[in-house]
């Protein structure tokens, strides 16, 4: 009993600790403070050097923060514990947050580098007119392989994948949109397709490809290729760059019959406390010179035109990353196909999960 | 009087935790299973419950979760006998115990790992000659790391059961003339029974509603009932249909408590 | 007379990890007779009826059965079943099952068991319980039911280890006799396990006092109340004035500074030896007729008689129950017989003073 009431009060104390410490850390990182910036964006997903960069130009002083998925950073932004200036989401979440009220309006007059952007990834469905949103990054969906594990395999087409060689060999992400979007992309339809008669196309043509699925996982699927324990995933282009980035044999390819186009998004959440510092932030991201740095840094594609002038080439020049105008024509962003669709695609890949061969 | 006026408060505590933590949650999972995903009130999603789907995924959540609980019972079961023998029991419990207090990312992490194409046991098959084979995402990958993880839930039970024991029954037993075999069938095992259906409680319930591990293990080549629950309310948020099946897990454990309650002998 | 034998224990010893439980037992135990063992706690009793029911081994010597050797035969192999002293019923069976168990693994005929778990019932006067729960009855039905459970199987020994210490005085008192009066009826060797001289006393045919894994002495009641071997047979068989002595000759013994007339012979002349008289053996007289004079210290009433305890000249004290009363301060005079004085040789065994006591007798016969 004694033992009890000890391990109690320790407990207590060490938490009491804690939190003291939390607290006084927290306000000598100056939340709440003067002229800050806090930005809130996936990680490693920055050259810090800029941010540095921009702290001495400005003289404003940036907190940094990350997240690892759409889902953690709404929720904590709804939470609005912390005053974040600065959020990351991805385009389908900025119909969302917009729906929940949590973003604020971007001052166009304040953004004078939003010109460089190129026009095609301007006024875009999940956001007409740019309101809330600048594209920061973007990328697609596609076939991520290792040659070495399957040698005179090649991979160009969705079609690809249905080749009985490739047994047990393919990992899937764990999306309905992506998957179900794949079939329809397959069979030629849009990817943001409700016929349901092509959405039963679609789902009987993806039961066929049952036998060569190894997995439908989530973040594990780098991990998987990495580590050579699969030879073929379809996943998104930015995890396919850092697979590639750990290890050099594996390859990527947009399938020529088109796929989907995403991107992430700088945006002004409601919680923020310095609207103003945070326009000149988004201003100075935009700056070519800028852009093109970060850019080498992230290595992911940038959708800032006038960057790709200060850039190396053989980036610029690598179609698996910034594809052809006629391949781009082919890609498409996801629309918001409301709810009732959304469960649609959701049920018809929750059966699809279960089929077994 | 004022002995029961004691008890009374003595009881606020726990019955603000059973209001707040077991029969709000329920209520509240109840309410939302009676929207549609577009937040209209109908019976929806009960009426696609009993499409061939999720009947599909019911049954083989119950698959699954009784091989899972069958597996770790044989194995739990000669351990724990095993462990009253030992000279150092608290010990050797201790030991079977401390994974459990390892995060379950992590030890499923591990498996990714250990069960992979390069892992020890593919090794050992390439070195025996039968070549690489296939153990990650497949139900044997499942049901081995859900054995693993849920062995020391299903031991421990069994083995307070048996600890609780004294030598002078299974002499007595033996002493009237019974072997080895016929002392365990006859009073071993009927006196632990208690045990035994505690643990198969602890293991069965969770085992159901397993998710991740369908994922990181099985591939989601296994869709359990919380496999859909976590999509439902993580992903597709569709929190009418996920907080259904929520709805029946709930009336299946209810069942299930029912059925392996242990009656209470006596009085 | 080979053949009446059941139980032989040849140099038994039996050691758990270097520590030595029994040191060279050996005993022979007859069919149809009541056995104690009687011995402080921790002696080795449960120890000895675990070697005869098969639950240990020994870690030396010969156990022997109806002639043949069972060292290493398992219990369920031995004609010999068990009363617990925790009882160590089924509680998961009702009293019927308990008792049927061992029929059962046996495999009688559903019938049969009926009717031997009957006759066994009645036998413990339980009849009428069959369907009860264990955990309904009393520690005395228990008990009774755990000696249904092994009659029941009739085997050839029961072994009881200190089946009675968990009852009251009174249930207690009326259990002895039932159990005295089962073996009786029954016929078949019991070896009953108490640290309760009474009980000893008033149940056995033979009892056996041990201590620290060794048999001190064997004897029927009689024998080892009356002619104890040694001071701790004597201290342990009833309370007892044990004082030094010596011996001058045969039949005369000095002791308290004074010789007296005793009934022991066969001993060295001017050996150191040690005195035991019972206090039930000691009148109080005045002081004229005393053999020894006491001063009385406490005087305490007991029921049945006085307990007086008084102090000699040179100092030893003097424990007396008698049914006359005395007083406190008061000088009195302590009478003996020759036959109430017990002469004990320091540390002789077991065998030297059976050939003594035997020698002796062959004294009397021969005169
Ligand atoms: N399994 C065992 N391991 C080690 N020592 C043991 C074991 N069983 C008994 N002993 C020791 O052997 C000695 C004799 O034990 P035993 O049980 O025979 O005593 P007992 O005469 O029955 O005592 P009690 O009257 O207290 O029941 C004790 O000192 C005990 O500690
Ligand atoms: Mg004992």
């Amino acid at each position: 009993m004694k033992k009890l009431i000890r391990f109690f009060l320790v407990s207590a104390l060490v938490s009491g600790i804690i939190l003291y410490a939390i607290s006084s850390l927290n306000q000598s990182e100056g939340y709440s403070s003067g002229n800050t910036l806090t930005i809130f964006n996936w990680g490693d997903y920055i050259d810090m050097d800029l941010v540095k960069q921009f702290e001495k130009e400005t003289g404003i002083k940036i907190v940094y923060e990350t997240f690892d998925s759409n889902e953690a950073m709404m929720t904590k932004i709804e939470q609005g514990g912390t005053s974040y200036d600065i959020a990351v989401p991805s385009e389908y979440m900025i119909d969302k947050m917009r729906q929940e009220d949590l973003l604020i309006p971007l001052n166009h007059n304040k953004l004078p580098n939003l010109k460089y952007i190129d026009d095609r990834f301007m006024d875009l469905p999940f956001d007409p007119n740019n309101k809330y949103s600048v594209p920061y990054f973007w990328g697609t969906v596609g076939i991520t392989y290792n040659p070495t594990l399957l040698p005179n395999k090649e991979f160009n087409s969705w079609h690809d994948l249905w080749d009985p060689d490739l047994k047990n060999e393919i990992i899937l992400i764990d999306g309905a949109r992506e998957i179900i979007g794949m079939g329809l992309n397959s069979l030629g339809y849009s990817l943001n397709d409700t016929d349901p008669k092509h959405l039963a196309e679609a789902y009987n043509k993806l039961k066929k490809l049952t036998p060569n699925i190894k997995a439908i996982v989530g973040d594990e699927n780098k991990l998987l290729m990495q580590n050579n324990e699969a030879a073929v995933a379809v996943l998104w282009s930015g995890d396919a760059l850092d697979i590639m980035w750990e290890n050099e044999d594996i390859d990527y390819v947009i399938p020529e019959e088109g796929s989907n186009l995403w991107f992430d998004n700088i945006v002004i959440p409601k919680t923020a406390k310095n609207v103003e510092a945070a326009h000149q932030f988004i201003n100075f991201l935009l700056d070519p010179k800028i852009a093109a740095q970060n850019t080498e840094y992230v290595a992911y594609s940038t959708p800032n035109k006038e960057a790709l002038k200060y850039m190396d080439p053989e980036m610029v020049q690598d179609e698996r990353f910034y594809p052809s105008p006629e391949l781009t024509d082919k890609l498409e962003v996801y629309e918001n196909l409301g709810k009732k669709n959304l469960s649609i695609y959701n049920d018809l890949f929750l059966e699809f999960k279960m089929y077994r061969k | 009087m004022n002995n029961r006026k004691m008890r009374n408060l003595f009881m606020i505590p726990y019955a603000l935790w059973i209001i707040l933590f077991v029969v709000t949650p329920i209520i509240l999972v109840a309410y939302y299973s009676f929207f549609d995903i577009e937040g209209y009130f109908s019976f929806a999603n009960y009426k696609k419950f009993f499409t061939p789907v999720y009947l599909k995924m019911t049954l083989s959540s119950f698959w699954y979760a009784f091989l899972i609980t069958f597996f770790s019972l044989i194995i739990a079961y000669p351990t724990a006998l095993f462990l009253t023998r030992t000279k150092h029991k608290q010990l050797w419990l201790l030991l079977i115990i401390v994974p459990s207090w390892i995060n379950l990312l992590l030890k499923a992490y591990a498996f990714i790992g250990i069960f992979g194409k390069y892992g020890p046991p593919n090794q050992f098959l390439e070195w025996l000659g039968i070549g690489t084979k296939q153990i990650l995402f497949t139900d044997f990958s499942f049901i081995f790391v859900s054995v693993y993880i849920f062995i020391p839930f299903m031991i421990l039970p069994i083995f307070n059961a048996l600890n609780e024991l004294p030598s002078s029954i299974m002499d007595a037993a033996t002493d009237l003339g019974a072997s080895k075999w016929t002392t365990f069938k006859r009073v071993i095992f009927p006196l632990t029974i208690d045990g035994v259906k505690t643990g198969c409680q602890i293991v069965f319930i969770p085992a159901l509603s397993l998710f991740m591990l369908t994922r990181l293990i099985a591939g989601n080549r296994v869709i359990t009932l919380g496999t859909a629950i976590e999509q439902h309310f993580l992903v597709t948020q569709d929190w009418g249909m996920g907080a259904t099946i929520a709805v029946f897990l709930i009336i299946f454990m209810f069942i299930i408590m029912i059925l392996t309650g242990t009656r209470k002998r006596g009085v | 007379m080979e053949n009446n034998i059941i139980i032989k224990f040849q140099h038994v010893t039996k050691t758990y990890h270097d520590d030595l439980v029994l040191d060279d037992v050996s005993f022979e135990l007859e069919r149809g007779k009541f056995y104690t063992l009687l011995g402080p706690s921790g002696c080795g009793k449960t120890t000895i009826l675990r070697l005869i029911a098969g639950f240990t081994e020994a870690t030396k010597g010969e156990i022997f059965f109806d002639g043949k050797k069972v060292n290493t035969i398992p219990p369920n192999k031995r004609k010999v079943n068990t009363v617990f002293q925790d009882y160590a019923l089924f509680p998961h069976l009702n009293v019927f099952e308990n008792v049927a168990f061992g029929l059962r693994i046996k495999k009688f005929k559903q019938k049969i068991i009926e009717e031997k778990v009957k006759e066994a019932l009645s036998f413990v006067n339980l009849s009428g319980y069959e369907d009860r729960d264990i955990k309904q009855m009393s520690g005395g039905q228990k008990q009774r039911v755990a000696i249904a459970r092994a009659i029941v199987n009739e085997p050839d020994v029961i072994l009881l280890d200190e089946p009675l210490s968990a009852l009251d005085l009174k249930l207690r008192t009326q259990m002895q006799y039932e159990l005295r009066e089962l073996q009786r009826r029954l016929g078949i060797t019991f070896v009953f396990v108490t640290h309760d001289q009474e009980e000893a006393l008033a149940m056995s045919d033979e009892i056996f006092v041990i201590n620290e894994g060794k048999i001190q002495q064997r004897g029927t009641p009689l024998d080892i109340y009356d002619e104890p071997i040694n001071r701790f047979v004597a201290d342990f068989i009833g309370e007892s004035n044990i004082i030094k002595g010596k011996m001058i000759e045969d039949f005369l013994v000095e002791f308290v500074g004074k010789q007296f007339e005793c009934v022991d012979q066969g001993i060295r002349a001017n050996e150191s030896v040690e005195i035991v008289i019972r206090p039930e053996d000691i009148e109080i007289t005045t002081l004229e007729k005393g053999k020894i004079h006491g001063h009385v210290q406490s005087v305490l009433f007991r029921g049945v008689h006085y307990e007086i305890v008084c102090q000699d000249i040179t100092g030893n004290e003097w424990l007396i129950h008698t049914t006359k009363k005395a007083f406190v301060g008061e000088e009195i005079g302590l009478f003996f017989t020759p036959e109430s004085i017990h002469v004990m040789r320091l540390g002789e065994t077991e065998e030297e003073f059976d050939l003594r006591l035997q020698s002796y007798s062959e004294d009397q016969t021969n005169e």
